[in-house]
């Protein structure tokens, strides 16, 4: 999580995406939301950067077996 | 206690006394029970003499954290919003202790629904000013202190070998599935562990050996044999070989702490294990999964909290805001989240390939000041979230067992040595982790009373 450096636009448009998503935030509670987005987006960039193999399937059960 | 040397009665009174000194300071504990642990230590008193033995943790009073449930005595999850929560049946952890005998003196102080770093004022008693760890620094800093002799963790990110590794104590997450979940508050459900944190690497194998196994009550637990965690504990590192991730690991980490994990490795060495580099070339881009994971989860589990407007001003304007913000986590970030844990548990798997265990710091950075948002690791600032978990984190994403052994201090301050094993080897992890701490007797070293120290 890096510094905070939200744009007022930023929030603008974050309330616009809250709004359609259906979670209405007060203009104080989406400030803050804004500054911990910011923080966690270099990693979700790097995250989305990852070229994965195309048969590389989501585990959407985690669960730990032994290995053979 | 077998041999009666010491009582259960005089065990957990000499914890009460301590706590009554010491935990005005510390703040441990969010709740003691006196009444009933001594209630509980004169029953254990009575069935020793009678001959009813149960085992080592007969009458070894011991603390659980503030997430687990126990009837009579409420669980808040660390929280305000869950401030009268009574719950009707004990976790299966606290079952299984109960009937080996354990005495409850009370629930340890964790972070707010063990999330955020707003923490509680719970100090670190190698030094009052400085933070013990994560949502389970409350049971690190009580087994640190003296307050008690075992404390139950739980670990998403970290968040009982973070405990373990700045307040100079052993910590355990077994591989996940292998110890209920069962009445601990949920978190993140893939994420989520279960665990102990004690004085020595034996205090943990022994409690592994009470809390392990299959729990119908828990999706996630594990139907896999139980192994014996203390037969094959005294039998060495000779022979053994130790890897050492290449990548991650050692990229940003103070280097005081790096001298001292590195001579830990040496000592390994010294021991008579092979220590040797493997690559995990993924682990360095899996920070990004973890938060879209935890997030997401965490919202997902107290939307419904969150939607009450009374409860929901209850929270923290810290968590909330941590709650509210995982609602913008997008579910094609979440899959593909999903997707790099197999990438990462399959190369993982290839790097056990030629090691037995993995070694690595626990932590990059020793205990912080409370007051510290962002710490300065190799001249770069950093969030103290981010920074504390980045080595923990991927053994939650891969559910491998992981523990934490002190390994020598950086400026007077505790530094974690952690060894991670294969699926269901605990017993292996335990057994380098011990000889490790037998090599080096660093486990010994107790903190300064830290009454009369408060910054």
């Amino acid at each position: 999580m890096s510094e905070p450096r939200t744009r007022d636009g930023d929030r603008e448009g974050l309330a616009a995406v809250a709004h359609l998503a259906g979670y209405p935030l007060s203009a104080a509670d989406l400030a803050q939301v804004a500054s911990i987005l910011e923080g966690i987006m270099e990693d979700v960039r790097k995250l989305r950067a990852l070229d994965l193999p195309d048969d590389l399937e989501p585990i959407l059960t985690f669960r730990v077996e032994p290995w053979a | 206690m077998k041999a009666r040397a010491v009582s259960p009665v005089e065990l957990t009174r000499a914890c009460l006394e301590r706590i009554e000194r010491v935990d005005h300071v510390v703040h441990a504990f969010v709740s003691v029970d006196a009444e009933h642990a001594v209630q509980d230590a004169q029953s254990a008193e009575r069935e020793i003499k009678a001959g009813h033995y149960r085992g080592p943790l007969h009458g070894i009073p011991i603390g659980l954290k503030d997430n687990y449930d126990t009837t009579g005595v409420a669980t808040r999850n660390g929280s305000r919003v869950f401030a009268d929560r009574m719950s009707t049946q004990d976790a299966t952890t606290w079952v299984r202790l109960q009937e080996a005998g354990a005495i409850l003196l009370g629930k340890t102080t964790m972070s707010e629904a063990a999330w955020g770093v707003d923490f509680p004022p719970v100090r670190n008693p190698w030094d009052v000013r400085r933070n013990p760890g994560l949502s389970s620094g409350g049971s690190g800093a009580a087994v640190a202190a003296g307050l008690c002799f075992m404390a139950m963790g739980s670990d998403t990110g970290g968040s009982i070998r973070i405990p373990a590794g700045l307040s100079g104590v052993v910590g355990l997450k077994a591989t996940y599935g292998r110890v209920s979940r069962a009445g601990v508050m949920p978190h993140t459900w893939s994420l989520d562990h279960a665990g102990p944190l004690s004085r020595r690497v034996e205090d943990a194998a022994l409690v592994l050996s009470v809390i392990a196994g299959h729990d119908p009550r828990d999706p996630a637990s594990a139907d896999v044999p139980v192994g014996d965690y203390l037969s094959g504990l005294k039998k060495g590192v000779r022979g053994m070989r130790i890897g050492v991730p290449r990548e991650h690991f050692w990229d940003r980490i103070e280097s005081g702490v790096e001298a001292v994990v590195r001579q830990a490795l040496r000592d390994l060495e010294g021991a008579g294990a092979q220590v040797k580099e493997v690559s995990i070339p993924h682990m360095a881009a899996a920070l990004g999964a973890i938060l879209v994971t935890e997030m997401a989860s965490v919202t997902a589990w107290h939307d419904k909290y969150l939607k009450q407007p009374e409860r929901r001003a209850k929270y923290t304007p810290e968590v909330r805001a941590l709650m509210d913000a995982g609602k913008f986590i997008f579910a094609t970030d979440f899959l593909k989240a999903q997707r790099l844990r197999r990438a990462l548990t399959d190369e993982v798997r290839a790097a056990f390939d030629s090691v037995d265990a993995l070694a690595t710091p626990t932590l990059p950075l020793c205990a912080w000041d409370v007051s510290e948002s962002h710490v300065q690791i190799d001249g770069q600032p950093e969030h103290v979230l981010h920074a504390c978990w980045r080595f923990t984190y991927p053994w939650n994403l891969t559910g491998l067992p992981a523990l934490s052994v002190p390994c020598g201090f950086a400026a007077d301050l505790p530094v974690g040595l952690q060894l991670v094993g294969r699926p269901f080897d605990e017993a292996t992890v335990l057994r380098v982790g011990h000889a490790y701490q037998e090599a080096t007797r660093w486990h010994e070293r107790r903190p300064p009373d830290p009454v009369g120290r408060a910054g």
